[in-house]
């Protein structure tokens, strides 16, 4: 082990105080500095886009979206819909997308490609990435992004699936996923800060992901 | 990524260390769900591979299984973090990850600066020691100056990342370590830490 090695070892025993009022300050910084410059460039683009975003919005009122009491809006593809991988599971490729790039898992891109029902909607997860790293769904940056995505009028937001908790225990858990068409899985408007891999979802006993869950708009519960 | 411990109650953690605590085989689930994503994000910080990091941070369950007992962290995150990232350390010197690109490589170029001597003299510290006097110096730093240090050598987070995380410019926190690794250079030379 060289000295650089060892000194980067040795800051890894550094004391969990220092460690917890790390993360504490990282923790009151949800939307920083470099965030809020950001969205002040963002503002002109989003007042041109307002006009599109009522157009949207309208569309999705009397398209396949439902809006719950809590302005939630559930999509649900009312034509055929592909879930899963069509046929047999090809092996799936394990790319990490760098920003503005889009990585389509081996079983997402043969459906597509093999489909030639262009109605057909693709009921994917989307990963999402920044700087090859993994965004948690939770993250600002995931909502901010799907925001972005949805007022594009692409229908992508959470959808819900589960996995083993304790001892034969279910949780079920948030993922960012969308409803998609061939062609916008493959004209996908990509930021340039964040990677995309799509596939298709399963729970933790391999079983897909219904697309009759559907995808919610926002990550908060549904009113029941 | 921030630590879950801020979302997760002490009950919970202590939930989790007490099922270890009692060699019950759900510990490692329950510790894989609540800390999964977290150690995951520092593996990959280091290796850049997802192989690689899902490896370290499944060894990371084994190891914290022989630990405790007899050890019981106080904090747990921060226990399961220290494992998985000496694991993904080993990791990158077994596999020279260096040709990946991760952003391990340009980490240790950096704290290179801060050791007395220059990187190619031979170390004459203690682990050990080093440890304590790091720890002591941390302390010496205004917090913020800490908290940056901490987020780019302890986390392992890329610029881009940290500058999100804490709303402060890239080119700010660059200078920021920049100052703080000179500061430990001549805090390790004054501790006697220079050959």
């Amino acid at each position: 082990m060289n000295n650089e090695e060892r000194l980067y070892q040795a800051i890894g025993e550094v004391d969990d105080e220092l460690l917890e009022r790390m993360e504490q300050a990282m923790a009151e910084q949800p939307t920083g500095r470099a965030d809020r410059n950001r969205n002040k460039g963002r503002l002109l683009w989003q007042a041109a886009l307002s006009s599109v975003l009522i157009a949207a919005a309208l569309l999705l009122i009397f398209n396949d979206g439902l809006f719950n009491r809590d302005g939630n809006v559930t999509y649900t593809a009312s034509g055929p819909v592909v879930d899963r991988a069509i046929g047999n599971e090809p092996s799936s490729s394990v790319v990490t997308p760098g920003n503005g790039q889009i990585v389509y898992f081996d079983s997402v891109r043969h459906a597509f490609e093999t489909n030639k029902d262009s109605r057909t909607k693709y009921f994917v997860a989307i990963d999402l990435f920044a700087d090859d790293t993994p965004l948690n769904v939770g993250s600002f940056d995931t909502h901010r992004e799907l925001k972005r995505l949805q007022e594009l009028g692409l229908q992508v937001g959470y959808a819900e699936s589960w996995t083993y908790q304790g001892e034969g225990g279910q949780v079920d858990y948030l993922y960012a996923a969308g409803l998609l068409t061939a062609e916008q899985l493959k004209n996908f408007p990509a930021s340039s800060e964040y990677g995309y891999a799509f596939r298709f979802a399963t729970n933790a006993d391999g079983t897909p992901v219904p697309a009759e869950n559907g995808v919610r708009s926002e990550s908060k519960a549904k009113t029941k | 990524m921030n630590s879950p411990s801020s979302s997760i109650s002490e009950s919970q953690d202590e939930k989790i260390i007490d099922l270890f605590w009692h060699r019950s085989e759900s510990a490692i689930g329950e510790a894989s769900r609540e800390y999964g994503r977290y150690c995951y994000s520092i593996s990959y910080n280091i290796l850049r591979s997802t192989e690689d990091a899902e490896e370290c941070v499944n060894d990371t369950w084994l190891r914290t299984w022989n630990a405790i007992p007899p050890q019981r962290p106080g904090n747990l995150s921060f226990f399961v973090g220290r494992i998985v990232r000496n694991l993904s350390l080993d990791k990158f010197r077994s596999k020279k990850a260096k040709r990946r690109g991760g952003e391990i490589s340009p980490i240790l170029e950096e704290l290179s600066e801060a050791i007395p001597g220059g990187p190619d003299t031979e170390s004459l510290v203690l682990d050990r020691e080093l440890g304590r006097v790091i720890n002591d110096f941390l302390r010496t730093l205004p917090e913020s100056a800490c908290n940056l240090f901490l987020a780019r050598y302890w986390h392992s987070m890329p610029l881009a990342e940290i500058a999100a995380k804490f709303g402060v410019k890239e080119n700010n926190i660059k200078a920021s370590l920049f100052r703080t690794r000179g500061k430990l250079k001549e805090y390790l030379e004054k501790e006697g830490m220079q050959p």
